[in-house]
């Protein structure tokens, strides 16, 4: 095993991927830019290093700085944890050539998952369901049109250098298709300097359902169940669950196959993740594969009783899998909520500031991850995500419930977050009812006036803060003048009381 | 005793307080204060105990997190209310709004010139932070009378932007 591993990220992850070194005896080693110095993750590694600079770019994705602080150190492996150069294979090839272990997947299937196109063609080598479409550009007009008298409608128009919905063109019928094909070269030309367009089936309102796969160096496959991610606004997942609400054991049996085959398709080892569409007629297509450790992996730890990053860390060091597939026994229902520094009623607008509060929930079943402590700072450098709050029922409802009361609990003040918003999608009815489709904050909340669907409704609360507001004023406690009152400046430690 | 007048998204509240007993709209409540940090607070109210969080406070307004809601309040005592309340149809008829760049970011897309009468919601101005695009919209029907910023430029947390009049 390790003696020591070097942790390439910072936040909630970074900490963490820390736990999981202390408890397997393992020290851990930080890296940090100048602005996080007193960061959580710094603070919890048994050995810091700084990276001068002040951009991403010069600290946490600088290549060579993190290659000398491995040896420095005397890291004999890099966790990457997600974002920052967990998907990067040059970044794997670097490491390697070093002498240093990179505990995730071979930049060979980094490689080959890493293009969208690729990927597709791959996995329909291998017998993965595709969403049904030409993947090979469209050479004119009728190929498009035959392709949509045989497959129907709607269907989708892609630029294949595409990306960020640009030369993307929904189709409903085939007298649009011609005027959409040729609106979709013009983006796709102007954006990506290539002319060229696929098209392939449309799913309507399908779920995001992802199958959490591990794999070790001698061949060992195994499945950690799925997760439904359905809940989410501009691809940035809010809410994610495990199991699916909606699915079957036969379901079950066929996705989580196909996850499998998926991963031996890029001769994957480590922890991946396998991202499906799911229709509401039961058919299931492949998305994209997440070489690396998942922001959620919580969820799928909850309900199957692996510690995935302890496993990850021991199959890197080069041992088999720790259990088997008959071992594993998908118990109970668990849920994510990611607590982004966003204003939901105004925008989704982000939030910057200083964190005066951080009050975190407690009690049986709820685990939170975060990188947040009094006297953070929220900028706009880094990804929004504050911290995540993970519960553990016995079933959908006693987690929703178990939900609802953490969040209530939260307090983080300082900066806006979307802890309303997460509230509010745990009382829809569609959400607990299982009958969400990821389109659910576009035409649930979006659709609507935000700021009213957010706005306190309990009166009870409304006249508590209004007698908080004025007995604060009353004693001269303007909120301007904050740092006049409070256990800080008083001389004991007892609270200052206000009678 | 001072009153004071604490609004509530549309609602009034009327607090008059004293060492021991408060008074909301009428009904009167033995109370107890007690913050823990300077923005961390328990309040007991009669037979119910609350946890407040001052999250944000700019001016009057200040923005408190109660069991995961955000409620934002204004206050004037009764006599700030009586004199507001003396100019406050002037102020109706020819207030001018100041649009800032709520959070540091970049400018990507001014939709409105000098001159454009907008309505309520719609969107004025797009501001790029956490590599994300947000939306600034008009919080009043008006008619724009500057425009301060530029396309592509930076800016930093309460910069002018627009004035709508």
């Amino acid at each position: 095993m390790f003696k020591k591993i070097l942790i390439v990220n910072r936040g909630e992850i970074a900490i963490r991927l820390m736990r999981a070194c202390r408890e397997m005896g393992i020290g851990s080693v930080a890296i940090y830019a100048p602005t996080d110095k007193t960061s959580l993750h710094v603070r919890y590694a048994d050995e810091a290093y700084q990276i001068d600079g002040t951009t991403i770019r010069d600290t946490y994705l600088n290549i060579p700085e993190i290659i000398r602080i491995a040896h420095a150190s005397g890291a004999e492996a890099i966790h990457p944890g997600y974002g920052f150069l967990s998907e990067n294979e040059l970044f794997i090839r670097e490491v390697e050539k070093h002498g240093l272990v990179f505990i995730g997947p071979s930049a060979d299937s980094v490689e080959k998952m890493g293009s969208k196109t690729a990927a597709r063609q791959l996995m329909r080598q291998k017998g993965v369901p595709i969403v049904p479409g030409t993947i090979e550009p469209l050479k004119n007009i009728e190929e498009a049109q035959n392709f949509a008298e045989s497959t129907g409608f709607p269907l989708l128009l892609k630029a294949s250098a595409g990306g960020g919905g640009k030369g993307m063109k929904l189709v409903q019928s085939m007298s649009e298709l011609h005027p959409a094909f040729q609106a979709a070269q013009r983006e796709a030309l102007n954006a990506f300097g290539d002319d060229s367009v696929y098209i392939e089936r449309y799913v309507v309102n399908p779920k995001h359902i992802e199958v959490q796969i591990i794999a070790d160096k001698f061949g060992n496959y195994v499945h950690l169940f799925e997760r439904e991610c359905s809940v989410q606004r501009r691809h940035q997942k809010i809410i994610e669950e495990a199991p699916a609400p909606s699915i079957t054991p036969t379901l079950r049996k066929q996705i989580t196959e196909a996850a499998i085959n998926a991963a031996k398709a890029c001769n994957y080892i480590n922890a991946g993740t396998i991202e499906f569409l799911l229709d509401s007629s039961g058919d299931f297509y492949f998305l994209e594969m997440n070489t690396r450790l998942q922001v959620e992996h919580p969820v799928t730890e909850f309900v199957s009783g692996i510690d995935i990053v302890k496993e990850q860390i021991s199959i890197a060091a080069g041992n088999p899998l720790s259990f088997s597939q008959n071992d594993l026994v998908l118990t109970g229902h668990a849920l994510e909520a990611r607590v982004y520094a966003e204003d939901a009623a105004n925008g989704f607008l982000p939030s910057t500031g200083y964190i005066h509060t951080h009050k975190i929930p407690s009690g049986p079943g709820i685990r939170v991850d975060t990188g947040l402590d009094m006297g953070s700072t929220v900028s706009q450098v880094y990804d929004p995500l504050l911290t995540k709050v993970s519960v553990f029922g016995r079933d959908r409802n006693a987690a929703i419930a178990k939900m609802r009361s953490a969040l209530k609990d939260y307090q983080i003040g300082g900066v806006i977050t979307n802890i309303p918003l997460l509230l509010w999608v745990l009382n829809q009815k569609k959400f607990t009812d299982g009958d969400y489709s990821i389109n659910f904050i576009e035409n649930e909340f979006l659709s609507g006036e935000t700021a009213e669907l957010l706005r306190c409704s309990n009166e009870e609360d409304k006249i508590a803060v209004a007698t908080l507001a004025g007995l604060l004023r009353r004693k001269g406690h303007t909120g301007k003048k904050k740092h006049l009152h409070g256990a800080q400046k008083s001389d004991t430690w007892k609270n200052q009381i206000y009678e | 005793m001072s009153e004071y007048i604490i609004n509530i998204e549309k609602d009034e509240y009327s607090v008059v307080s004293s060492e021991k007993t408060v008074t909301i709209n009428g009904t009167e409540y033995t109370y107890e204060l007690v913050s823990h940090r300077p923005d961390q607070f328990t309040l007991w109210l009669g037979s119910k105990v609350y946890e407040i969080c001052r999250v944000l406070s700019e001016d009057n307004h200040t923005i408190y997190l109660i069991n995961g809601q955000y409620v934002q309040a204004e206050l004037q005592s009764r006599i700030e209310k009586m004199i507001s309340g003396l100019t406050i149809n002037q102020a109706a008829s020819d207030s001018k709004v100041i649009i800032k760049s709520p959070m540091p970011g970049m400018v990507v897309k001014i939709l409105k010139q000098v001159g454009d009468v907008v309505q309520k919601g719609e969107i004025l101005v797009i501001l790029e932070a956490m590599k994300m695009e947000n939306d600034i919209k008009s919080p009043k029907d008006g008619k724009i009378s500057i425009v301060s910023a530029q396309s592509g430029q930076k800016v930093e947390k309460g910069v002018q932007l627009m004035i709508i009049e």
